[in-house]
């Protein structure tokens, strides 16, 4: 397959990244992520249950795709930090997706905290691809501290609101240099197409595959949302118009 | 001794830390496991040098499912 994305010298040949939360079964989940093509798959890291069952992610899906472990969760850049060290001593990879939030209800971002996390990240040799509001300020502080992508959210995370504010999400491409990666708020396949039509490199999204009725088709929806919208953007959209263009000729018509 | 280990007040008979994962069926010889002690991460390569304080707060976590 032809790379489609690069991410810290590493190209892919899917843009879409997908999380492995939510699902009906286990079978459901392996079977959901063939269908989306993706290559990059999200883990967070959590304690071992000493007391329970320990089925391994790493067993389960380590051969077939890159394992991005997240800091979800976390609530300060001191916990997002740690947690970033230990999932790079579980995994074995330098790749972070940082996510530090400001409250539990909105699962928005805290700011403050993300920039000092990706700041001390970026310091110590992580890829560091930074989940952060819809801000195309916030966005280039993180790509100006090195991240390795940013990845702006389209609507709160697990809401499938779809994206919100696509003039900021527009900006937030244009403006930066590093990829944009639409995090979370996707609902459907065209919401995904959107995002790589308003500029986004990446679509990373979780609860709209693993909850929908049938989240192996809806993989597959979504694989294709992001390569309509790829391949749209690729092709150059006509400018959008107040008023009727006929495309019809005028010449030859009749009664004139 | 008495440490916290993942949160909980946990008693063992021993002081390092590769008898604490033995004692927990930690399988060492896998991938996808990490440790710290005290919010210090403990390097794998350093695992069977490493020993435990009364009071030690000790974290094994993995990956888990996650978005």
């Amino acid at each position: 397959m032809a790379d489609v994305l690069t991410i810290a010298g590493e190209s892919f040949g899917s843009a879409l990244m997908a999380g492995t939360a939510g699902y009906p079964n286990r079978q459901v989940m392996l079977d959901a992520l063939t269908a989306s093509g993706a290559e990059i798959v999200t883990v967070s890291i959590r304690r071992v249950d000493l007391s329970g069952p320990r089925e391994s992610l790493v067993e389960l899906l380590g051969g077939k795709y890159r394992l991005l472990p997240n800091t979800a969760g976390c609530a300060t850049a001191r916990d997002a930090v740690l947690t970033a060290g230990l999932a790079r001593e579980a995994l074995g990879t330098n790749w972070v997706k940082l996510e530090v939030v400001g409250d539990r209800e909105t699962l928005y971002p805290d700011v403050e905290q993300l920039l000092q996390a990706a700041s001390t990240l970026t310091g110590q040799g992580f890829a560091v691809l930074a989940y952060t509001n819809d801000d195309p300020i916030t966005c280039q502080k993180l790509a100006d501290l090195g991240c390795a992508a940013v990845m702006p959210l389209g609507a709160p995370i697990g809401s499938g609101l779809g994206i919100l504010n696509p003039y900021n999400i527009e900006t937030i491409c244009r403006k930066l240099t590093t990829p944009v990666i639409l995090d979370a708020g996707i609902g459907t396949a065209s919401d995904a197409a959107r995002a790589m039509e308003l500029g986004c490199s990446g679509v990373l999204l979780n609860t709209a595959i693993a909850r929908a009725d049938d989240p192996v088709t809806m993989a597959n929806a979504m694989r294709l949302g992001v390569a309509a919208g790829m391949a749209a953007r690729a092709a150059g959209r006509i400018p959008k118009r107040l008023y009727a263009e006929a495309s019809s000729p005028e010449l030859g018509l009749i009664g004139s | 001794m008495d440490i916290r280990l993942n949160g909980e007040p946990h008693r063992f008979q021993g002081m390092s830390l590769i008898d604490l994962l033995a004692a927990q069926a930690i399988d060492q010889t896998k991938p996808g496991i990490a440790v710290a002690i005290n919010d210090a991460i403990v390097p794998r390569a350093e695992w069977a040098s490493a020993t435990l304080n009364q009071g030690d707060a000790v974290e094994i976590v993995r990956p888990h499912s996650g978005g």
